[in-house]
């Protein structure tokens, strides 16, 4: 015992074991393996020296077998332990302490000496084995070929496989038909034969097909009703807030008018504010408005809205642009004043220098339409309805309408020749007209005019307007309120006049000859009628649907026609179209006054009571195949409004792009590109 | 406006180099009293140092010596004269003038300048031209004063000669007035020598600066530009306006200032080759264009009168009047440049302003 823990400290340090001076006795050459095994268990480098001094094993004495039980059960024993061949093993006298000690002192080995209890002997450690201890001392590796910076050797192959995990080559079963299946086709193949598995049978195509498509989808959809989801309920929003912001709250006036209000007006719910969540009262309505949701659904039938999308720029008219259509009226650049009432009526010499306007003061002017200078004046006396001048170059003479009068007026234009012709056609030779026909001669009268020197036509009512035919012989009148002979048509040259064979609907209101044929236009109320006059029938009726129609004007060419309204609407007939309007436009909020179009440039006019004219580009094709282009142009802005009425009348300028507007303001302007 | 008026509004520092451009200001210094007429002065020549001649619409021409004195009255027309042109003032002893009106003839006018009365003196055409079949608009003499061409509403030109029935017997028929021959002054009667037919409507203003060419404006919309010896049209520049009146002139004589039915005044050069687009383009005006005028010795500058009231004196190279008369109560019906350094302008307000003292250089 007392050995045994002197012994320890030894075993644990060799090299104070040195310093102590311990001598340790009884070498054995044997036992130096044994003492290795146990010093070096843990490392592998040692294993194998151990495994080394095995081959000489069976030389050294047997060692003992007695395994890892404590010591000192054998501490009172003769023996340490059993061999191999289970004899005992006989402990080793003991040296008494002194010649120990003076053993190891004569020995210069004995600090390499250690004592080994398991075997009871003592080892002697090699010159090899203490170096290792020194090297593990230091905490090296033990062994000093051992290089701890070897360089590194991947040892597996990491290009054939992207996952390593799993290197292991196919397996054979992959390749070979599998002996289980086949037997169990086999068994499928007998239960077919034998007719235990039955299949469907192919479905038929059918031979017979809706040539037209299929409708069984529209017969289904009939078959039921299909599910149209209720729609949502409102959900609350700011106002409906315990706390609303201010804004939302009304004031108590705006409470106070909710009361005079009707029940269906008044608002469902009046935002109140509380100042914390358990002051909110109860909703009162609460089960009132569910019930009535619950109504709605019940009770409203519901339909799905088909929405159609369609871009409204799409939907608009594709129209040339203004800068293309040029020439056309822009700017006012000159005024005729001068009269000293509402100017009712203009009309334009054809050669385009001179203007005729006929005015509400009784006046009626011609203008030089260069300068604006008032040549010449007519005092008569009453308010002039209607002016218009002869178409013929060569016949300046001009046409008004005062009261019941039509005076044809000599302007004194012209060369003397043109002068003598003009006097010699206002000349009345004998009153021929009694011996044509007795109710026109009652109705009218030709008289020859001292002061004016001039025709009167004196008809029993009031002229409206005056329209020239093509050729300058004819002229007709239209009396609005002259019933049947409402319109009467009067030769010049003759001096005749004669009623229109036809019988009259509806009140009159204008009247147009046709540009080229001898087509006669009467505008009613109501509509728009189309005479042929050689064959003396009518050939179509011009179906406005509009509620008064206030003007009339035929394009040059003779196949398309506008008409004015009083509710400020004008439509564009074409007349190889049909009898209805090719298009009807609504610019002007007053009554459409007059219309025009111009004799060459593709434009027309319309003059409305609300103080402007409207220009707009009207191109008939001669293609019968492409419709009429119309375009709106410009808004013709200037006159102002007096007594109700704007522009009374417009004209445009026989050659040039240039309207002419007479507005109830007394001023005459003239519009150029 | 001041430099820094200037450079304010334009948002131009001032740390900038400025090129200024100078042209002197041509303003007239003086304002002379107005002529009264009768009724609108529709025409004037000034192309004589010596008197000014007017047109008016009361169908009378009037010679003025100086403002407020008028010397002649010319009498015989029976509408509105519409345009007056003197054909040779260097003769010391008579002056003869054509004018031509509203009633479809010219007159012919002999007169002499020098004399002067207290009461103008009446003078009476020594010959009437007819031909035309509608008013007549413009007149313009020749250069040398032999021929005169006159535009008219019949959409044609006709040339005229000028010189005496007596001495020219073999191109004109020649009838002395019965009636006329009572008075102690003998009218003749003339007829066109030639006619350019080619515009399509009014002829309304008609030049002759060379021998040989004649340009006119229309209202066809068109500048024409004629060869007087065969009559035909050599060029024409489409402007897509009614013309009122036309001048030649400017550099090289050659540049064509026309202004119609809108507020601006163009400028053409014909030399140009291929193109009809207006060299310059004036537009301070803010109504039709009634009369341009180049200046006789200065080709930079030219006025031009307008409707608006306003008489404006351009030079070419500024896009900016040089100065605006602002003299006339209503539309300018004609202006033209007096000795040099005036401008004469007739109009509505039935008044012949002079504005004198204007220094070109």
């Amino acid at each position: 015992m007392n050995h045994q823990e002197s012994q320890r400290p030894e075993k644990v340090n060799p090299l104070e074991m040195r310093d102590l001076g311990f001598i340790e006795s009884g070498n054995n050459d044997g036992l130096d393996d044994n003492h290795d095994q146990d010093e070096l268990a843990d490392s592998s480098q040692s294993r194998q020296a151990v495994d080394e001094s095995d081959s000489s094993e069976d030389e050294v004495a047997p060692r003992n077998t007695i395994g890892d039980v404590p010591l000192e059960w054998y501490k009172d024993e003769k023996h340490i332990g059993y061999d191999i061949a289970g004899k005992k093993i006989k402990k080793k006298e003991r040296q008494d302490k002194l010649d120990s000690f003076l053993a190891s002192a004569d020995d210069s080995k004995n600090w390499r000496k250690i004592y080994d209890e398991y075997n009871d002997e003592e080892v002697e450690l090699t010159k090899e084995e203490t170096k290792l201890i020194r090297r593990l001392l230091k905490g090296k590796a033990p062994h000093a070929e051992f290089d701890p910076y070897a360089p590194y050797v991947d040892w597996f192959k990491w290009d054939d496989a992207k996952h390593p995990l799993s290197n292991a080559p196919e397996p054979k079963r992959r390749f070979i038909p599998s002996k289980w299946e086949s037997k169990k086709v086999v068994e499928y193949v007998r239960a077919i034969r034998k007719g235990l598995i039955k299949f469907d049978k192919p479905k038929e195509e059918p031979r017979l097909y809706l040539l037209w498509g299929d409708d069984s989808s529209s017969a289904d959809r009939t078959k039921h009703l299909a599910y149209i989801p209720p729609p949502k309920p409102k959900l609350p929003g700011h106002e409906e807030s315990y706390n609303p912001s201010l804004e939302y709250l009304p004031t108590q006036e705006e409470i106070n008018t909710y009361q005079l209000m009707y029940e269906e007006d008044r608002p469902k719910f009046i935002p109140k504010r509380f100042t914390s969540f358990r002051s909110i009262p109860a909703y009162e309505n609460a089960i009132k408005d569910s019930f009535e949701r619950c109504l709605d659904l019940y009770l409203c039938p519901r339909v799905r809205k088909k929405r159609i999308n369609i871009d409204p720029e799409s939907l608009k008219p594709k129209l040339p642009s203004r800068k293309d259509l040029r020439p056309y009226p822009v700017t006012c650049y000159l005024e005729y004043r001068g009269h000293e009432g509402a100017v009712l009526s203009i009309s334009v010499e054809p050669s385009g220098q001179w203007i005729a306007s006929g005015s509400k003061d009784g006046t009626v002017r011609i203008w030089e339409v260069e300068t604006g200078r008032c040549l010449r004046v007519w005092e008569l006396g009453e308010a002039v309805q209607h002016v218009a001048w002869n178409p013929l170059l060569e016949l300046p003479i001009l046409a008004v309408s005062v009261g019941s009068d039509v005076l044809i007026l000599n302007t004194g234009f012209g060369n003397e020749e043109q002068q003598r012709k003009a006097k010699e056609l206002l000349q009345i030779g004998t009153p021929t007209s009694s011996d044509d026909s007795d109710d026109i001669s009652s109705v009218l009268s030709w008289l020859q005019d001292e002061k004016h020197d001039c025709i009167r036509l004196r008809h029993f009512r009031t002229v409206s307007s005056i329209e020239w035919h093509r050729k300058g012989d004819y002229l007709s009148t239209v009396m609005p309120a002259g019933e049947s002979r409402a319109i009467l048509i009067h030769q010049l040259s003759k001096k005749l006049t004669q009623r229109l064979p036809f019988k009259h609907h509806g009140l009159p209101v204008s009247s147009v000859f046709h540009p080229t044929r001898s087509i006669f236009f009467v505008a009613t109320k109501k509509n728009v009628r189309v005479y042929d006059l050689l064959r003396q029938k009518l050939i179509k009726k011009l179906e406005t649907q509009l509620r008064e129609v206030s003007s009339i004007a035929v394009h040059p060419a003779g196949d398309n026609v506008i008409v004015g309204s009083k509710e400020g609407k004008l439509c564009w007939f074409d007349m190889d179209l049909s009898s209805k309007p090719y298009k009807t436009l609504k610019c002007h909020p007053k009554d459409i006054t007059n219309v025009a179009f111009h004799r060459s440039y593709p434009l027309f006019a319309s003059c409305s009571d609300d103080c402007t004219a409207y220009v707009f580009h009207g191109m008939v094709y001669a293609d019968l195949n492409q419709n009429p282009l119309i375009v709106p142009l410009e808004i013709l802005r200037g006159h102002t409004s007096s007594d109700g009425r704007g522009v009374i009348d417009c004209k445009f300028h026989p050659r040039q792009p240039w309207l002419f507007t007479a507005g109830a303001d007394s001023s005459i302007k003239l519009y150029c590109h | 406006m001041s430099l820094e008026q200037f450079l304010l509004a334009k948002g131009i520092s001032a740390e900038k180099i400025l090129e200024i451009e100078y042209i002197r200001a041509v303003a007239p210094r003086k304002e002379e009293e107005p002529s009264p007429h009768d009724d609108w002065v529709s025409a004037v020549d000034g192309s004589s140092p010596r008197f000014i001649l007017t047109g008016c619409c009361d169908g009378l021409g009037r010679v003025w010596k100086e403002a407020g004195l008028c010397t002649h009255i010319l009498e015989g027309h029976s509408d509105a004269i519409s345009s007056v042109s003197i054909i040779n003032s260097e003769a010391l002893g008579s002056v003869t003038v054509a004018t031509a009106s509203k009633d479809r003839t010219l007159r012919l006018w002999k007169f002499d300048a020098e004399d002067s009365n207290d009461h103008p003196a009446m003078i009476r055409a020594f010959k009437i031209l007819r031909g035309h079949n509608a008013s007549v608009h413009s007149v313009a003499a020749k250069t040398s004063g032999d021929m005169v061409c006159s535009g008219s509403w019949d959409c044609t030109i006709n040339l005229w000669r000028t010189n005496d029935s007596d001495t020219d017997g073999d191109v004109v028929s020649i009838k002395k007035r019965k009636v006329n021959s009572k008075a102690e002054q003998s009218q003749s009667e003339g007829e066109a020598v030639s006619m350019l037919v080619g515009h399509t409507q009014c002829v309304s203003s008609v030049v002759w600066p060379q021998h040989e060419t004649i340009y006119s404006a229309s209202w066809d919309h068109s500048v024409r530009q004629w060869d007087v010896e065969t009559g035909k049209d050599l060029s024409n520049i489409f402007c897509g306006k009614v013309l009122n009146c036309i001048d030649v002139g400017g550099e090289g004589s050659a540049l064509i200032a026309a202004g119609g039915s809108d507020p601006i005044l163009r400028i053409w050069d014909p030399r140009k080759p291929g193109t009809s687009a207006p060299v310059f383009q004036f537009s301070s005006h803010s109504s039709w264009i009634s009369a341009c005028k180049w200046h006789d010795r200065s080709s930079f500058h030219l006025l031009s009168s307008s409707y608006d009231g306003k008489v404006m004196l351009w030079d070419l190279r500024t896009a900016w009047p040089l100065s605006v008369l602002d003299t006339h109560k209503d539309k300018v019906l004609c202006a033209d440049w007096w000795k040099g350094d005036s401008v004469v302008s007739g109009g509505v307000d039935a008044q012949l302003r002079i504005c004198s003292d204007i220094s070109i250089p």
